[in-house]
């Protein structure tokens, strides 16, 4: 299936403002640290790779804003054929393939949660495979998504998929 | 209620962020800096001249942030909200200047912080 490519379908692209903030305002306190515990360190080498291994777990914090950089075309579309989140992957699921949406709000951030009637034929190709099961664990659906990181806001995302949906949500 | 309107293409590639994501990413920057800095000036052995200079640095940016947030808004408000292009092409010259910020401060942390850690 192939997103409607009209002018009447939403999308949101990926904020290069955002993410260079994010990455601008992080790399000096990565880096910083990286230099001191790590490269130029005496610690033993078991504490030097244990600080490693902190560090480059915090550093996954900007594989979003790096994919965000580097990514062309918009990351979310949602029209009438359905929806295509590049968070997830690059597949556009059909309406008929939604169980049930609704917005949500967890820690201020507003998400669209979606789930699926059989989600194991819409796998995600992305990082968020690892998180699914965990979202789970906080009362998400299948897959989420949120106005973070994009041109958009929540509030866009939400009346976009208000707008192209055909079932009512749920409530919030 | 009238359905809710999109725009097309041209304008859904606008971006704009709240202007506070710009000032945290200079608070984040400014703290690193300011941490080698100290060091580089002799001070990081002191941890009392530290927390003196960290507590009067919190109190001056919770005193500025105070005076400034008023006319700030105000700015936002009559001049940058009816001129988007200007508040873009600000946005974008804040951001620029912050990664330039942000590479400086990389380098130069390199330069002067010690090895293991600054205590």
């Amino acid at each position: 299936m192939t997103m409607d490519q009209s002018s009447l379908a939403f999308r949101a692209y990926g904020s290069r403002k955002q993410a260079l903030i994010a990455i601008a305002a992080l790399a000096p306190m990565l880096t910083g640290m990286g230099w001191t515990l790590v490269v130029n360190s005496t610690y033993p080498l078991g504490s030097r790779l244990f600080f490693a291994a902190i560090l480059g777990l915090f550093a996954l914090v900007l594989v979003g804003p790096v994919h965000r950089l580097v990514t062309r075309g918009p990351l979310l579309e949602v029209s009438e054929d359905g929806f295509r989140w590049r968070g997830w992957s690059a597949e556009t699921i059909g309406w008929d393939a939604v169980k049930r949406w609704k917005p949500i709000t967890y820690f201020g951030i507003r998400y669209v949660t979606i789930w699926l009637h059989e989600p194991h034929r819409h796998r995600a190709t992305t990082a968020a495979r690892w998180t699914q099961g965990v979202n789970g664990w906080f009362g998400h659906g299948d897959i989420s998504i949120t106005g973070g990181g994009l041109n958009r806001s929540s509030d866009e995302v939400v009346r976009a998929f208000k707008q192209y949906a055909p079932k009512a949500p749920l409530g919030r | 209620m009238s359905p809710p309107s999109f725009p097309d293409d041209a304008e859904a590639t606008r971006d704009y962020v709240e202007w506070r994501q710009i000032f945290i990413g200079y608070g984040m920057v400014m703290i690193m800096l300011m941490v080698a800095v100290l060091h580089q000036l002799g001070f990081s052995e002191n941890r009392n001249v530290m927390s003196g200079i960290g507590s009067a640095v919190v109190f001056a940016v919770m005193v500025a942030a105070t005076v400034l947030t008023g006319p700030l808004k105000a700015f936002r408000r009559d001049v940058l909200a009816i001129r988007p292009a200007l508040e873009d092409r600000l946005q974008w010259a804040a951001i620029g200047a912050l990664v330039l910020l942000s590479i400086a401060t990389i380098v130069h942390g390199i330069l002067v912080l010690p090895a293991s850690g600054w205590s």
